[in-house]
């Protein structure tokens, strides 16, 4: 091929080129959308928007006990955390504002995803796709939970302990609440986000041990499971160890309070908090004449701090077995 | 090589040829500030300078033990030597503070000696009494406190006192007390400073205290708090506090309580929601007279302060009015302008009815067209109904549509149709939207309804007693009521 063939090769190529580029346009950005309600996101993303359907923070807002305590949110001041703007509408870790918008869907898709110039945080970068996501890595970032949850100390009780140490044993807030699906990646994460309302969970938190040591009973509750404190985050939330004699022929005793965990409201100000750190174990003991027969030892869950009658609870009408141990005579 | 050039040169101009996305405006409301200052940092720091540090009396050893000699006479029973104990503890000075102080505190002092304690410390006008029955006060704050009655009498003295200052802690202590005879008398001390907050509790104990003597308390209190106002009764001082009255301006506020409410606006940039909680609560229940300093405060260089400040105003509705040409200005300010367009809509200030309306409007974020909506419906203008009627006739959100019907009934509910009751009335229990919005535009559509409509009297009277705090009994309920009126 001599150089003129070459050279009219070269601009036929360019001209082809050219004429493309004037005539046929590359795909276009995605319009902006204007985010008007999660729901527009479930029509891509179903399981995600069914999961999160399931999940706490959907309900955020809507929640009956929520509503009641808040005397339906005429409390302004709950709107922050139930109904928050986005969290990047904000710097990374700084406290969440409330919004005006689509409120009943509490802490929602557009909370977590939309960043402030209109796109969406997500796991690719997408120019094309209808919200047109970017790769966020803060995404996975516990100060991305930190705005809402740290306002009771959760973060910074994960920072405390060895999950948020670097190394093989680090997990952070998403590698338990937001586990991969099937514990497989490339199915994404669950947008259930499990926590202390489902009970398997907190069973899943804490060890509770019995047994007869120098003629009374030992109790020793340890939190195995979880990254923080046991319980948590909202100061609602209590746990108590109650025991219960047993008769010879299984009459079940009054319930007798042994312990209580709980992190105090603050106008409680004279209470302690009793939260078992990550890790940490807490022994008690049981020395009374009633423990020497058969008794029930259990570790109960509230999701709501207060008894009916606080001299006489009732929690197995009023809360939640977590673990319930009998220890022979 | 001719045609490599041409070739050259239009793959230059290809790009020119394109055509051209028109890039997006920036909406008005992305405007940036350049007038931000640490308003609140300077302020502190010059009030600081200005007022110094109420000198700390010092221990006094002799003296302590003259001071507990005459606690003790005034804790028993010769009534001459009591007069003479009272006499001489009035004639004491601010030395005296720390021994009356220790007394006070003291768990092992007899009820008597702890009153005693806390009437002489209300005969010392010095910020160092005040700070100690302001913080014997605050143990209402406690799960157990061991002497509840205790802080009844330090509210009481505290009125006695020239220390304005006391007023934000006051307010603090009214959200926490749960002794309703303390109560009482923290509501007393407030109006002493020209804050009426307290009238809110007044006519909840008035009303709910299963005592006969604390709600017959509560109801004097109510009594004299109108009549020493000029008021013929306390719901018209009550109103008048709501509007912020010129007749109740007349109040103290001295530097020592602007310094107060600045270290208050400095929490709001903290992390931790709760002092936040705590001084959004107190600064909307403060006097009006802490409008210039909140306005002064959406300058400051921290957005929190200034979202904040702006929500504080709102909630101090018709007694910050003086904010509303600052708000004004600020209507576009890109971190706060929901903020600062809702609490616009709580002042009423009507100069701001066409910016509100044109931020309704389409081209507006949908947050900002919500928050111009809801401010609409809070101002309340008949003049703003053909505007949201037009929207009406738009492609809503839900939210928005809800929002404007809601907005409609405020101004003016003779225009809705029965149709659009009823959309209301779905909006209310279809849990599609919020539905605290949908029931109280209702509530306001039927009481407008009952003043010519004896049917609609009788559904009012119903829908109002039915107050169960789950909400998705009670607008279930509600909705039976209203259907009363609205037929099928």
């Amino acid at each position: 091929m001599n150089a003129r063939a070459l050279a009219g090769l070269v601009v036929l190529a360019a001209g082809v080129w050219a004429l493309k580029s004037i005539f046929v346009a590359p795909a276009p950005p995605a319009e902006p959308v204007v985010w008007e309600s999660s729901q527009q996101c479930a029509e891509c993303h179903a399981q995600v928007f069914d999961e999160w359907k399931l999940s706490w923070h959907a309900q955020a807002y809507t929640d009956p006990d929520v509503r009641a305590q808040t005397n339906d949110f005429a409390n302004k001041d709950c709107i922050d955390c139930h109904a928050p703007q986005p969290v990047l509408s904000t710097v990374l870790g700084d406290r969440v504002l409330p919004r005006t918008t689509r409120m009943i869907e509490g802490v929602d898709c557009i909370a977590c995803h939309l960043m402030g110039d209109g796109r969406v945080a997500g796991t690719v970068d997408n120019a094309s796709a209808a919200c047109r996501p970017v790769a966020t890595r803060d995404l996975l970032k516990p100060e991305y939970c930190a705005g809402c949850h740290n306002q009771h100390g959760t973060v910074d009780q994960w920072r405390q302990s060895k999950y948020a140490q670097p190394g093989p044993g680090y997990q952070d807030c998403v590698a338990c609440h937001m586990p991969h699906r099937d514990g497989d990646p490339s199915k994404g994460r669950d947008h259930t986000m499990h926590g202390g309302h489902d009970i398997e969970v907190v069973r899943r938190a804490v060890e509770l041990r019995v047994a007869r040591e120098g003629g009374g009973v030992a109790v020793e509750i340890e939190n195995i499971g979880a990254g923080h404190n046991y319980p948590t985050d909202e100061r609602s939330r209590a746990s108590d160890v109650f025991w219960r004699p047993l008769g010879p022929g299984g009459e079940k005793g009054e319930w007798r309070a042994l312990h209580r965990f709980r992190n105090p409201y603050r106008h409680e100000v004279d209470l302690v908090n009793t939260e078992l750190p990550a890790g940490a174990k807490i022994a008690l003991r049981i020395d009374d004449e009633a423990a020497r027969g058969e008794i029930e030892v259990a570790l109960f869950y509230k999701l709501s701090p207060y008894y009916e009658n606080p001299e006489r609870p009732d929690p197995e009408r009023e809360a939640q077995v977590v673990h319930s141990k009998r220890l022979a005579p | 090589m001719r045609e490599l050039a041409f070739a050259l040169a239009v793959l230059a101009l290809a790009p020119s040829c394109r055509q051209e996305t028109a890039p997006t405006p920036a909406p008005a409301s992305s405007r940036e500030r350049t007038d931000l200052a640490p308003v609140v940092a300077s302020s502190i720091a010059k009030l600081e300078a200005q007022l110094a540090p109420a000198p700390q009396p010092p221990v006094d050893t002799e003296l302590a033990e003259q001071i507990d000699g005459l606690l003790e006479t005034l804790a028993g029973a010769d009534e001459r030597l009591k007069r003479i104990a009272r006499d001489e503890l009035r004639s004491l000075d601010a030395a005296s503070v720390p021994a009356l102080r220790a007394r006070l505190f003291d768990a092992e002092a007899s009820q008597s000696v702890r009153i005693a304690a806390a009437a002489a410390l209300g005969e010392l006008d010095h910020p160092a009494s005040a700070r100690a029955l302001l913080e014997r006060l605050d143990a209402g704050r406690l799960k157990k406190d061991e002497a509840p009655w205790l802080r009844a009498h330090c509210a009481w003295k505290l009125a006695l006192l020239s220390q304005d200052w006391v007023v934000p802690g006051l307010l603090l202590c009214l959200r926490y007390e749960t002794d309703n005879e303390t109560v009482i008398y923290i509501a007393r001390t407030l109006a002493r400073f020209g804050v009426y907050s307290g009238l809110d509790a007044l006519y909840v104990v008035s009303r709910d205290d299963p005592r006969d003597e604390m709600r017959n308390g509560a109801l004097t209190a109510l009594a004299e708090l109108a009549q020493g106002a000029g008021f013929s009764d306390a719901s018209e001082l009550y109103q008048a506090w709501k509007r912020g009255d010129e007749a109740l301006a007349d109040a103290p506020f001295s530097p020592a309580r602007e310094l107060e409410v600045w270290r208050i606006l400095k929490l709001f940039g903290e992390w931790q929601l709760r002092p936040v909680d705590d001084g959004r609560f107190v600064l909307s229940l403060e006097h009006h007279k802490v409008t210039p300093l909140l306005v002064a405060a959406l300058d400051d260089e921290n957005r929190y302060v200034r979202v904040h400040a702006a929500q504080c105003l709102e909630r101090l509705a018709g007694r910050a009015r003086p904010a509303g040409p600052r708000l004004l200005e600020l209507i576009d300010e890109p971190q706060i302008s929901d903020q600062v367009i809702l609490a616009l809509g709580a002042l009423r200030h009507a100069p701001a009815e066409a910016a509100l309306i044109e931020r309704t409007g389409p081209s507006w974020p949908l947050e900002i067209r919500m928050s111009a909506t809801q401010a609409l419906g809070a101002m309340g203008l008949a003049s703003s109904a053909p505007a949201l009627r037009k929207r009406l006739d738009e492609k809503l959100s839900r939210d928005l549509r809800v929002a404007s019907l809601a907005a409609l009934v405020r101004c003016a509910p003779e225009t809705l149709s029965l149709d659009e009751v009823r959309e209301l009335r779905r909006a209310m229990t279809g849990g599609e939207v919020d539905s605290a919005a949908p029931e109280l535009a209702l509530d306001a559509w039927l009481e407008h309804r009952a003043s010519a409509d004896a049917q609609a009297v009788e559904a009012l009277k119903q829908w109002r007693s039915i107050t169960t705090t789950d909400s998705r009994t009670r607008v279930n309920e509600r909705a039976a009521v209203l259907d009363t009126v609205l037929g099928a």
